[in-house]
């Protein structure tokens, strides 16, 4: 039955072109038809796409916060931010001590360390490392960026500007972070707008580097303003004070002033720092290690310890993996059970003998008289206690004859005991000072920065040690306050290990052996000597903590000396490398190479 | 001015349509065509056969008792389609006015169709009497060459991860895209379990009784535009087809086999393995003191450590599975409706990996107005899984062996699983963790019980996982006259899946976990996630079709708006305290959290055309624009509405060479099409947030702070990775139809590859993902059937195919630098020129049999701290390619490909009456397979069980042998991935063999019968050692061809009955 009907259909189609011509224009007005409600359509929905295509595609989230929602105009979200900052500064931490140690002359690695460290003190920067990252240097830059760029920094609240106190600490975490990296690689670009896409960011690591000096200037004049800004309090974070984790802008300043040149702006930051009116840095006396009689040289007395309120300043990191990011010096200084007892790093050649040079003063007072004795320099029980105790205080190695031979462990037990997990020093009270003195000497006040080393800098002191010339020079760059930089709360630093400094005859500021033709000649004789011997009193007091190698560094590029730091490197192992010596003479190859 | 171009090409597309219309062909007649129709089998003309101008049903005839017919069609008309009931399509030419035909039996395969189009594509269909609860096996066994499939596991339901036309991505996905009744699904191929070893496999939520057909589309694939880069794969279910009321009912079991497992070694081999191992790492005097050294029968532990375990019989077992469904079919004028429900339930060989499933489907078509009909399609189903942990662990001793199948195998068979009682008798506690090595010997090794992680893992609470998939999707469709309809596909689908983990105390060795706290041991692991997804998608189309004489158009145009939510959260804690509270509490130790929250959105414009020209010319053209929340602001593409929209288009050509007047009825070619087509398609597998910046919290300073940091700069560049595609296809039959052969030729080229690139430095971030670098493919896969034997109660058909493709990378990022990728301890290595996934390692060169030999070659490898420790008597003699002495990274060369030469199959069927048998082969040749597994088992460094091939290891200076000597952890790098681990993995596996049965029964309850039995996997030839090389590690093209010794399936053996009532 169907199938007639198709045939009659189809014989309809033969027959009646009529109709046929009928059902095609049908067809053409279904045609016009269709493209009208086509037509239509298409308007509508172009009409409502020219409104919405954006917006139908915008997605959220809720792990991640996109850059448009990220407003910085709330108290809590610029303190996340700060922290954020630190969590990226946990990331350098490590690096500000092995960078400064490994290829200085304080430390030889051992066969147990990593390929990676043995590099570094070989100056051999030729294949990958893991020290060498800039990228997590400019980690810390951009997020400081981001927020300096995008805070809110009119808001106020009760009359203050809201984020007035965290907008100065993040430049300073900026510009601490600036030094760093161009400390370390010579030459970098100074980038001081946020890179949000990878565009700029690839259009900014080729623009034009800066050297140190010009990377201090410019971030001299960015922190001025913000010098005597408080700063932010977030009160204790996980045991800390927060305050801790914030740059001492002035100290920073001084240290852009010291490595720019710039000697008298510098004394004046680290005075201003130091000698502040609520919370001055005193030293106290009691912080060093000696000997307590005269006659009994077994073991020191051990007041010495670096690890408390010493450090002004720095990185905390954390105790667990799990948490973040942990420091890895323990195991490369110490004995521990992940590395199986082998530790990296020992102390040097170098640092043995630079310890037991000093020569050890002991104020001996009876009741009658008081003298002064030179502790013994053979027989004692351990050879670290020859000359300066400090390096014994720290550093110690003991023995276990219970490994076998098939032990995964090393029968020796490494420990330096400055050297603490959860906190990466970025300022230390002892280490400001010297600085300062660094700065003093070289504005032409030896004596000053002699009595930082010898006596300590206070109101009393100043009085006694330095003449009256030096004193009208100085100013109020050595100016303290009576009140509270005391006798009582200030000793020389170098009093810290190797005795009673300011009775030691042989530790003296440096007189030529005839008398020069002016004063100034005379201080031009003394200032390299002094100059030396902060250097000298640096290695002593911050071994280990990574300032070593920029120490030399500085004073070589300033002397424009560059065997002031190519000799002591080139013998830290006791003996002369001289193809290390011949590289080091190159100031180039004292940087990592920028990729 | 963008802006206008677009809109004026949406339009043109439209109006260039009237612009077909022509003037009438005047002198149109129609012609008369006559012509036989026998039985092929018989040779007896066969009446009732509907003849038919093809692709035409306006004329239609029948043939009379003679088998014969007379049919007038219009001039242009060139062929016939012929259908009856019972027998194969046929298409014939009309030659000299005639068109005879000799019908098949519809036992073979069809070979024609009812419409040609210009795409090439191959299906898969007739899912029936078998017992899988995937389709994923069955397409593999059908669609042999034209997808290239590979096994993700014996784990009920865990399917292949599929490839169409070669490799056309490196990192973004590279399977096709799935389509399910015209819903493009995301199939969650990525998407991380708690279960290592474990994929959730969507498909395994269809039940593979409701599935009508899978088509494998290889061009053509404009409408996906964005998504069909790795081909398109369109699932469609049953509807209703007829006005009566079908019942069927199937019921069937399976029984599976333990599949095959290595070898290991006995008890007391093991314990001689054990010494070695020890030697060198402990004092020999203390070694005596070991308990499990003790020899002395009377000695208090000596039963406690002298058994004879197999603890592969503690992990595996037979396997009993099971399906239940039935399937309404019926309806009226008005509405028609197939409703489907199923229930699953299967065990897997290792023990407690089961499954459950229940199905539901209603599809439903409703006739509301003359004009107006709405689809209606509903669909639910719920997978339970019992789980545990698969496979070789990556880092064996960095964490706790948690998989029983390897503990299965490598735990120490002298050991017993059941613990021993004061008076040194067996007692029913299950032993604890392994002690042997404790007190004296400081490495780590202690395995877990695995029966232990069986029992005490047991539980919904413990080890378990949840997946439901819900759609819902209604289509009204107007049609305002024959030509011209307006439809909106409006589709709504939830996937569910929760999954909890729980590793037991009991029976599990304490243990340390990287990235927690070096000092803390652990006792057990908690985890629990819970992920949805909400996929929303709308479609509308106006479609307009006609004819005009002989030229049919069809034309569709609409606009498709795709919203994707998947949100995951996961939570991880340790020490739950005891196995009594497996669930997360506060009390855990590190805990964290994790999760997802993944959005798509997109738009996409399309508009194809399909024309045909008097049954000889076939075109197929279109193009879409696609938007995507995914593509970055500054894309290269069609920048419009201020978001960038990427062109995708395709045009695709047909030529049917037999209905033209000179090859018309040439004795010998039945049929002969040739195709061509040039696609442009992409890939839309984009991280969902790379193309934006974004902050991230991190916690830091113990638990009581978090920072906020940046977490990424945007790439604003970022887009589809592009494929450009040409196609080509000869598709004929020959010998009366007896021989049917088909071959497709295709060349692609990728571009803007999604890759990981380095990120300026000064970003202070590592990476991210950007576009760059290309890759190529070419290849071909052929078809071959014939119809053997054709007698009237007797058919054979036999058939095979091969594909084949070879890629090659063409570009990189950062200056074509190499790029290596870790996966379980092997490199794979992508480098231009040469093809995706090679294995990059050692070769190595047999085991120095003396130290002379040794010293001869002073090779030698530097230690961390830069040592040099030279190679010994025992030892490997890796080939030094740079003759530097050390073996180092730069001694590393290619050492394998997982990419086939061929693959394909071979199938054939005998039908006699009512009685068939079915059965498929399917091969791969020219694969290697890195045996990871294998390494752990035969790497000599670890307190594993090893397999039997490790009795030759080498202990004695000038022994021959190519097995090294044992060393704890390792040290030489003896069981580095080197050329020992790269085994061949061409297979040739008899997939399945089904007989079946049909009764046909006419009574009023009941309409026939099917009694069926099907066995899989009876056997595999090949010389690969492992379970079996048909293995897959993962979706990532970069961990092909690795072998971590997941469950494989075993031989099974099934039984069914399907009832129609």
């Amino acid at each position: 039955m169907k199938n007639e009907e198709f045939a009659t259909a189809s014989s309809g189609y033969k027959n009646n072109s009529a109709m046929d011509i009928q059902l095609i224009i049908k067809g053409n007005r279904s045609l016009r038809m269709g493209m009208k409600l086509l037509g239509t359509a298409l308007f509508i929905l172009h009409a409502a796409c020219c409104v919405s295509c954006s917006n139908m595609l915008e997605t959220d989230s809720e792990l991640v916060e996109f850059e448009q929602d990220n407003t910085l105009n709330h108290p809590t979200d610029s303190v996340f931010s700060v922290l954020g900052i630190i969590n990226r500064m946990q990331i350098i931490a490590d690096r500000l001590v092995l960078l400064g140690e490994a290829r200085a002359d304080l430390v030889n690695t051992t066969e147990a360390a990593s390929a990676d460290l043995k590099r570094l003190a070989a100056f051999d920067f030729s294949q990958a490392n893991q020290y060498n990252k800039v990228s997590d240097y400019y980690a810390v830059i951009n997020n400081c960026n981001y927020y300096l760029a995008h805070v809110d920094t009119a808001m106020q609240r009760r009359g203050r500007h809201l984020f007035a106190y965290e907008y100065a600490a993040v430049k300073a975490f900026r510009a601490w972070t600036y030094l760093e990296v161009v400390k370390n690689y010579g030459e970098v670009p100074l980038v001081l707008e946020p890179l949000m896409t990878e565009r700029e960011a690839a259009a900014a690591a080729e623009a034009p580097r800066k050297g140190i000096t010009d990377i201090c200037n410019y971030f001299i004049s960015d922190l001025t303003p913000y010098a005597l800004t408080e700063q932010p309090d977030f009160g204790t974070i996980n045991g800390y004070d927060s305050k801790e984790f914030l740059i001492p802008m002035r100290a920073l300043l001084g240290d852009l002033c010291l490595w720019a040149g710039r000697y008298e702006e510098a004394a004046r930051w680290y005075n201003s720092y130091l000698n502040d009116k609520q919370r001055p840095v005193d030293l106290l006396p009691e912080r060093r290690v000696r000997w307590t009689s005269a006659t009994d040289y077994q073991r020191p007395s051990n007041g010495y310890n670096i690890t408390g309120d010493e450090m002004l300043s720095y990185i905390p990191m954390e105790d667990r993996v799990f948490d973040g990011v942990v420091s890895d010096l323990r195991n490369v200084f110490c004995s521990t059970n992940e590395n199986n007892y082998y530790y990296q790093f020992e102390p040097s050649k170098g640092m043995r003998r630079i310890s037991a040079e000093q020569i050890y003063c002991m104020e001996y007072k009876t009741e009658t008289t008081i003298d002064t004795i030179y502790a013994p320099r053979t027989g004692l029980t351990d050879d670290l206690y020859i000359g300066d105790l400090r390096l014994s205080s720290n550093y110690s190695l003991n023995s276990f004859g219970a490994q076998d031979a098939y032990s995964e462990y090393s029968s020796l037990r490494q420990e330096v005991n400055k050297i603490i997990s959860t906190r990466v020093p970025m300022y230390r009270r002892t280490m400001v000072y010297l600085r300062y003195a660094e700065a003093l000497n070289r504005c032409g006040l030896t004596q000053s920065a002699m009595a930082v080393l010898k006596y300590g800098l206070c109101a009393e002191n100043n009085k006694r040690y330095i003449d009256s010339l030096e004193l009208d020079k100085a100013g109020d760059l050595i100016a303290f306050d009576e009140n509270r930089v005391t006798k009582e709360r200030t000793i020389g630093i170098h009093s810290r290990g190797s005795g009673d400094s300011e009775c030691n005859a042989y530790y003296v500021l440096p007189q030529p052996a005839a008398k020069l033709a002016t004063r100034q000649d005379t201080i031009d004789y003394q200032m390299p000597l002094v100059e030396d011997m902060i250097v000298n009193e640096m290695a002593l007091e911050g071994a280990f903590e990574g300032y070593r190698f920029y120490d030399l560094m500085r004073v070589a590029l300033r002397r424009n000396d560059p065997a002031y730091l190519a000799d002591p490197i080139s013998r830290r192992s006791g003996h002369a490398d001289e193809s290390l010596r011949t590289l080091l003479m190159n100031k180039n190859n004292w940087f990592l190479p920028l990729k | 001015m963008k802006k206008h171009i677009f809109s004026v090409m949406l339009l043109l597309a439209s109006v260039s349509l009237a612009a077909q219309e022509k003037a009438v062909d005047t002198t149109n007649r129609l012609k008369t065509v006559t012509g036989t129709v026998l039985d092929a089998a018989t040779g007896k003309p066969l009446a009732g056969v509907i003849v038919s101008a093809y692709g035409n049903q306006r004329q239609t005839t029948m043939t009379d008792e003679q088998g014969q017919y007379e049919l007038k069609v219009p001039q242009h008309t060139r062929s016939v389609m012929m259908r009856i009931d019972g027998y194969n399509l046929q298409q014939n030419a009309i030659a000299n006015g005639k068109a005879n035909g000799r019908m098949y039996s519809d036992a073979f395969r069809e070979n024609y169709s009812r419409q040609t189009t210009a795409v090439i594509s191959a299906e898969a269909n007739r899912f029936d009497n078998n017992s899988e609860f995937s389709i994923d096996p069955l397409v593999a066994q059908q669609l042999g060459a034209d997808m290239r499939t590979v096994s993700r596991g014996g784990i009920a339901g865990m399917g292949s991860t599929m490839l169409i036309e070669g490799i056309n991505s490196l990192n973004a996905n590279a399977q096709p895209l799935v389509v399910i009744d015209d819903v493009l699904m995301d199939m969650q191929y990525n998407r991380e379990m708690l279960h290592d070893g474990y994929f959730n496999n969507l498909l395994a939520n269809l039940n593979v009784n409701d599935i009508e057909s899978v088509q494998v589309l290889k061009n053509g694939t404009a409408l996906y535009g964005a998504k069909g880069a790795n081909g398109v794969l369109i699932i469609k279910t049953k509807r209703n087809k007829s006005m009566a009321t079908k019942i069927d009912v199937t019921i069937n079991g399976r029984y599976e086999l333990v599949p095959r497992l290595p070898e290991m070694m006995s008890a007391e081999d093991y314990r001689l393995y054990t010494t070695d191992l020890l030697m060198g790492r402990m004092n020999p005097s203390q070694m005596g003191q070991m308990k499990y050294l003790n020899s002395e029968p009377d000695y208090y532990y000596y039963r406690q450590y002298h058994n004879q375990t197999d603890w592969t019989d503690e992990v595996y077992q037979n396997a009993f599975s099971q399906n239940y469904g039935i399937n309404v079919q019926g309806g009226d004028d008005a509405a028609s409706y197939n409703l489907s429900v199923g229930y699953s339930l299967g065990n897997s060989t290792l023990k407690e990996n089961d499954f459950s499933r229940f199905n539901m489907r209603l599809n439903s078509d409703i006739t509301i107005t003359r004009k107006l009909g709405v689809r209606f399609d509903a669909s639910y189903s719920d997978v339970d899984r019992s789980l545990r942990d698969d496979g070789a662990p990556a880092q064996p001793l960095s964490t706790v062996i948690t998989s029983p199948g390897f503990l299965g195998l490598t735990k120490a068979p002298f050991l017993s699983p059941y613990a021993y009682d004061k008076h040194g008798n067996v007692s029913h506690y299950l032993a604890e963790a392994d002690d042997y090595l404790e007190g004296k010997f400081q490495g780590r090794g202690r395995l877990a019980n695995p029966v232990s992680i069986l029992e005490h893992g047991d539980g919904k609470n413990r080890n378990s996982f949840g997946n439901r998939l819900i759609t819902f999707a209604i289509t009204p469709t107007f049609q305002f006259n024959r030509h011209l309809s307006l439809s909106e596909h409006f589709t709504l689908g939830l996937v569910n899946t929760n999954e909890n983990y729980y590793l037991p105390i009991q029976g599990v060795p304490t243990f340390v976990v990287e990235g927690l706290d070096e000092g803390t041991t652990l006792q057990n692991i908690v985890r629990s996630q819970a992920g949805s997804e909400t996929a929303i998608q709308s479609d509308t189309r106006v479609s307009w079709q006609n004819t005009y004489h002989a030229h049919q158009i069809a034309v569709k145009a609409g606009l498709r708006y795709m919203s994707n939510d998947y949100k995951l959260t996961s939570q991880q804690g340790y020490n739950s305290g005891n196995d009594k509270t497996p669930n997360m509490s506060s009390s855990l130790r590190f805990k964290s959290t994790g999760g997802a929250d993944d959005k798509t959105r997109e738009i996409a414009w399309y508009a194809l055309a399909d024309y045909h020209y008097a049954d000889r010319y076939y075109l197929n053209a279109g193009i879409s624009a696609q938007a995507s929340s995914r593509f970055g602001d500054d894309a290269s593409g069609l920048k419009l509405f201020n978001v960038v929209w990427g062109l995708f288009p395709s045009i695709e050509a047909a030529w049917v060479l037999t209905n033209e007047h000179w090859l018309a009825g040439v004795k010998g070619i039945d049929y002969l099409r040739l195709n061509v087509g040039f696609d442009m398609t992409g890939n839309d597998d984009i991280d969902y947030t790379a193309s934006r910046s974004y902050f991230i919290a991190k916690r830091m300073l113990g638990e009581s702070a978090s920072g906020k940091l940046i977490g990424n700069i945007g790439n604003t560049d970022l887009q589809w990775e592009t494929t450009c595609r040409l196609t080509a296809g000869l598709n004929g039959n020959f010998l009366n139809n007896r021989l049917h052969m088909q071959l497709n030729l295709f060349k692609s080229w990728t571009s803007n590859l999604l890759s990981i690139r380095q990120l300026a430095w000064t970003s202070g971030l590592q990476e991210n993902w950007s576009n760059d670098g290309k890759l190529e493919n070419v290849g071909f896969d052929v078809n071959v059937s014939g119809k053997v034997l054709a007698l009237r109660h007797f058919s054979w058909e036999l058939g095979a195919s091969a594909g084949h493709y070879h890629n090659k990378v063409t570009a990189l990022p950062d200056g074509n630098r190499s790029i290596e990728t870790q996966v379980y301890d092997g490199t794979i290595l992508t480098q231009v020129g040469q093809p995706v996934g090679l294995f990059y390692g050692y070769k190595s060169n047999g085991v120095y049999a003396t130290s002379a030999e040794a010293q001869a070659d002073g090779h030698y490898i530097l230690k961390q701290n830069g040592d040099r420790v030279y190679f010994e008597a025992g030892d490997i003699r890796f080939t030094d390619f740079d003759h530097n002495g050390l073996i180092d990274e730069a001694d590393r060369t290619i050492i394998g490909n997982p990419n086939p030469d061929i693959f394909g199959n071979l199938f054939t069927t005998i039908t006699y009456k009512n009685l068939s048998l079915h059965a498929v082969m399917n091969y791969s040749l020219g694969n290697d397979v890195y045996n990871y597994q294998r390494s752990l088992l035969e790497g000599g460094s670890l307190f594993l069980n090893q397999t039997t091939a490790m009795q030759n290891r080498w202990t004695t200076e000038n022994q021959q042998t190519d097995i090294p000597r044992v060393s704890y952890t390792d040290p030489m790098g003896n069981a580095r991935f080197s050329d020992r681990w790269i085994e061949d993995g061409s297979y040739l596996r008899l997939s399945s063999v089904t007989l079946s049965w049909h009764l046909p029964i006419q009574s009023t309850y009941l309409q026939g019968i099917t009694i069926w039995g099907n066995a899989q996997n009876l056997f595999t030839v090949t010389r690969y050692l492992g379970s079996n090389p048909d293995c897959a590690l993962g979706s990532s093209i970069l961990s092909q061809g690795i072998d971590r010794g997941l469950l494989s399936a075993g031989r099974s053996f099934s039984l069914g009955v399907n009832v129609n009532l």
